[in-house]
């Protein structure tokens, strides 16, 4: 397993400018090291099993057959168990409650198997949801294996209204960085906010399933990803220069999510940025912003370092650079990746806002920003965000953001925007290979100015 | 007006530095102009590599990749301030104090009877171009110390440039650099140039331009659409017109010039970075300073051509700095008593 990093930026800054931006593209390969599926892997599928899954019935089987149908697949050797959540919490397979013991995993094989299938199939919807609840007993399960690459999914129809807000943000604070976890909402009558907070904070993945005949697909897709992964704890060390912030640093693809809070110090210049469990054949882009004393023309500073931190081991890194010019020739230019996540984070922002002006029964605000989200998406050739938005608004010209509000929008195609809103896609163009550079023009135009060469 | 810092005092000798009005020594009067003594200091005078203490704030820990560690600043490179010395060519490069790293280059060689020299200056806009301008002027000065061969110099040079890596850029140009190479015997000097860098002839009192400028200001002159000093004073005058890199018209190739030497001088090769604050030659002659082609005030003997080179990139820092200055020197004739019977180096 290796790692690469590269820096999009232009680090050429006109003279008083203080604010640095750079993207930074980390790609991981199966290197000649250790293989992907070395390390260790523990799975804990978390179902919802409160009343309302039997309302109507379709969830709660779908659920016991997505659920039988994924540990029956379960590769030997993994270390998995079952969760079932309503107010409470049980771990039904491995049954230790039967015996006493504390909570824990098991390892795969034909027998375990076929009992936590049989499990699966016999669960009963009862009770209410407490979400925070799952997740500690779920940590609990965990604990036995500190080193291996642990995932959990996260599978309710409804609100976390068993218990206080607090119980699950305190709950979330313990599960940080001992686990982490995707989450899916079935249905509609489930908070966005809410399961976004879990993923956010537990390095996963949130999204909608509006039909419960696609849980089944969604559980495998689920436990693919997770057997891929080959590192457990991945982070981004960022070094930067004394006086200096880091005023934001966002994952941008494939999905944005501010990484700013979750920094750990290390020593005053540096923080840890945790990124979770990577597979061998990943990419994700990185925005990050500095603000850095200013510098006089003819300076150049080195804005940030950005480390790849494996087992505490630096394997690659990339340099985010700060120079001060009056050549406006040099500083006015955008990097085109900078400018490509500043619109999709501002697209994320926009389909954010027009949703919840819409809740408000605010149509004015609500047309204008979903009308430049559609603008955005379709500028940036985000098709997946096109679709989704026209579910909610009918497009009279995309290009200019003209655009009406549907009436009787469904409720799920209202929370599939919602929750696919920070899907990012990457910049189009590619830059040109030099030994296929085409002829050059009669006359190319002077390259520089100001001072000549 | 400048005053040669390594020189010291022009009248005692002492130690001085840039911003001082007076000797402190003597007392005599030093005639700097009003830039910060730190700024024009902290360019001219790079330390050495070795060096971890970051003379921007003082940090003396572990540096982070060539950046100090504690602010970030650059540390300085060992191509910031260049200086060479064979017998009979001398000269100096330096970053200058508004760009961020010295993308100027310099060669020389000295043959038996004859001298190379060479300046290139890489296109600010382009991709490495401080890497272009260095491969141009080794891959030339290599040719050129085995045959007087201009064409097969700069296939030479252009051969380099276009072989160096980089990563394409959407909106920079692949690396880019000007072109000047002199051949120089004591009967003529043949040069060869692409772009901006001038050669100047001079003798005491005198500063004549050899070479004409690829650039917007001399093509207006030229075709007589505006006068030298109109042209001089658009905001285009030096954009440069041709060039040396991947991009650049195949057919370009560097104008030759033939000067046949006319007697006792010092020939310059300079880059922009000085010629921006000399446009008119007696400007030139007063950086250079009194005397035969050059001398310290109060005293007979001429500069040693080092000197000269330092004391002109000097002068262009106290003006601003604002680009990378390169200053080659060369005495003619060449058998003069300090090269007469030297072998080549």
């Amino acid at each position: 397993m290796n790692f690469s990093a590269s820096t999009y930026q232009n680090e050429f800054l006109p003279a008083d400018a203080t604010e640095v931006h750079a993207v930074v593209t980390v790609t991981s390969g199966n290197g000649d090291s250790a293989p992907a599926g070395a390390a260790e892997k523990a799975v804990v599928l978390i179902v919802d099993t409160s009343g309302s899954m039997g309302q109507p019935g379709t969830k709660i089987r779908a659920a016991r057959q997505a659920l039988a149908a994924s540990v029956e697949e379960l590769p030997d050797g993994v270390w998995f168990a079952v969760i079932s959540g309503n107010h409470e919490a049980m771990c039904v397979y491995p049954p230790t409650f039967a015996t006493g013991e504390p909570p824990s995993l098991v390892r795969a094989d034909a027998r375990t198997r076929a009992e936590a299938g049989e499990v699966a199939r016999q669960l009963r919807p009862e009770g209410g949801t407490a979400i925070g609840t799952w997740l500690d007993l779920a940590r609990d399960v965990f604990s036995g294996h500190p080193e291996a690459i642990k995932l959990a999914y996260l599978l309710t129809d409804g609100r976390n209204e068993s218990e206080p807000h607090e119980n699950l943000e305190a709950a979330l604070r313990r599960c940080t960085g001992v686990f982490q976890c995707d989450a899916r909402g079935v249905g509609s009558d489930w908070e966005v906010s809410e399961l976004r907070l879990v993923t956010s904070t537990l390095l996963g993945e949130v999204d909608i399933i509006a039909d419960p005949d696609e849980m089944d697909d969604d559980f495998r897709a689920f436990l693919e990803r997770a057997l891929g992964k080959a590192v457990a704890d991945v982070r981004l060390r960022i070094w930067a220069p004394q006086g200096s912030t880091v005023k934001f640093l966002r994952q941008v693809a494939p999905a944005i999510d501010d990484l700013t809070a979750k920094a750990i110090p290390v020593n005053p210049l540096t923080g840890d940025f945790p990124t979770g469990a990577w597979a061998g054949d990943e990419s994700r882009d990185y925005h990050l912003s500095v603000n850095v004393p200013v510098g006089k023309v003819g300076d150049e500073k080195l804005a940030a370092r950005v480390s790849l931190v494996v087992d505490d081991q630096p394997v690659s890194q990339a340099l985010v650079k700060a120079i001060w010019t009056d050549d406006e020739a040099l500083s006015a230019r955008i990097s085109p990746q900078v400018a490509h996540y500043t619109g999709q984070a501002e697209l994320a922002v926009a389909i954010h806002e027009g949703l919840e002006a819409r809740k408000q029964g605010d149509n004015d605000t609500a047309t204008v920003r979903l009308g430049r989200a559609v603008q955005l998406a379709h500028e940036s050739g985000n098709e997946g965000t096109v679709k989704l938005l026209q579910k909610v608004v009918e497009v009279d010209d995309a290009a200019t953001g003209t655009v009406r509000l549907k009436r009787g929008v469904a409720a799920v195609d209202e929370m599939a925007l919602d929750t696919r809103s920070t899907r990012t896609v990457r910049v189009t163009a590619k830059p040109q290979d030099p030994s296929t550079t085409p002829p050059t023009e009669p006359t190319p135009p002077a390259p520089a100015s100001g001072p000549g060469a | 007006m400048a005053v040669d810092v390594a020189a010291g005092c022009p009248v005692c000798g002492e130690p001085i530095v840039v911003g001082d009005k007076f000797c402190e020594a003597c007392g005599s009067e030093l005639p700097f102009s009003g830039v910060p003594a730190a700024v024009v200091e902290a360019s001219v005078e790079a330390l050495p590599v070795t060096a971890v203490r970051c003379p921007s704030c003082g940090n003396e820990g572990e540096p982070v990749e060539g950046y100090c560690g504690s602010c970030g600043m650059r540390l300085p490179a060992p191509r910031d301030h260049v200086e060479q010395e064979l017998l009979g060519v001398a000269g100096v490069t330096d970053k200058g104090i508004r760009h961020h790293r010295n993308e100027d280059a310099m060669a020389m060689f000295v043959g038996d009877g004859f001298v190379v020299a060479l300046v290139c200056d890489g296109v600010s806009t382009t991709i490495n171009p401080d890497v272009a301008s260095q491969a141009a002027s080794d891959a030339a000065c290599a040719v050129l110390a085995e045959r007087p061969d201009h064409d097969a110099a700069y296939d030479a040079a252009r051969t380099a440039v276009l072989a160096t890596q980089y990563q394409p850029h959407a909106e920079l140009g692949p690396p880019s650099c000007t072109y000047l190479a002199a051949v120089i015997t004591d009967e003529r000097v043949t040069f060869a140039t692409l772009g901006d860098c001038r050669s100047y002839w001079v003798t005491p009192g005198h500063a004549t331009q050899i070479t004409v400028d690829d650039s917007w200001a001399e093509m207006q002159i030229a075709s007589g659409a505006m006068s030298r000093a109109d042209a001089y004073a658009h905001p285009n005058a030096h954009v440069i017109t041709r060039w040396l890199a991947n991009d650049a018209d195949p057919t370009w190739r560097p104008t030759i010039v033939d000067f046949p030497v006319p007697g006792p001088g010092r020939l310059l090769l300079v880059s922009d970075g000085l010629w921006n604050y000399t446009i008119e030659p007696a400007t030139l002659v007063a950086a250079i300073g009194q005397g035969p082609t050059g001398t310290r005030s109060g005293v007979e003997e001429p500069l040693e051509r080092l000197e000269l080179a330092r004391r002109l990139v000097t002068f262009a820092n106290t003006c601003g700095g604002s680009d990378n200055i390169t200053v080659v020197v060369v005495d003619l004739p060449l058998t003069d008593p300090s090269l007469k019977g030297s072998p080549a180096s």
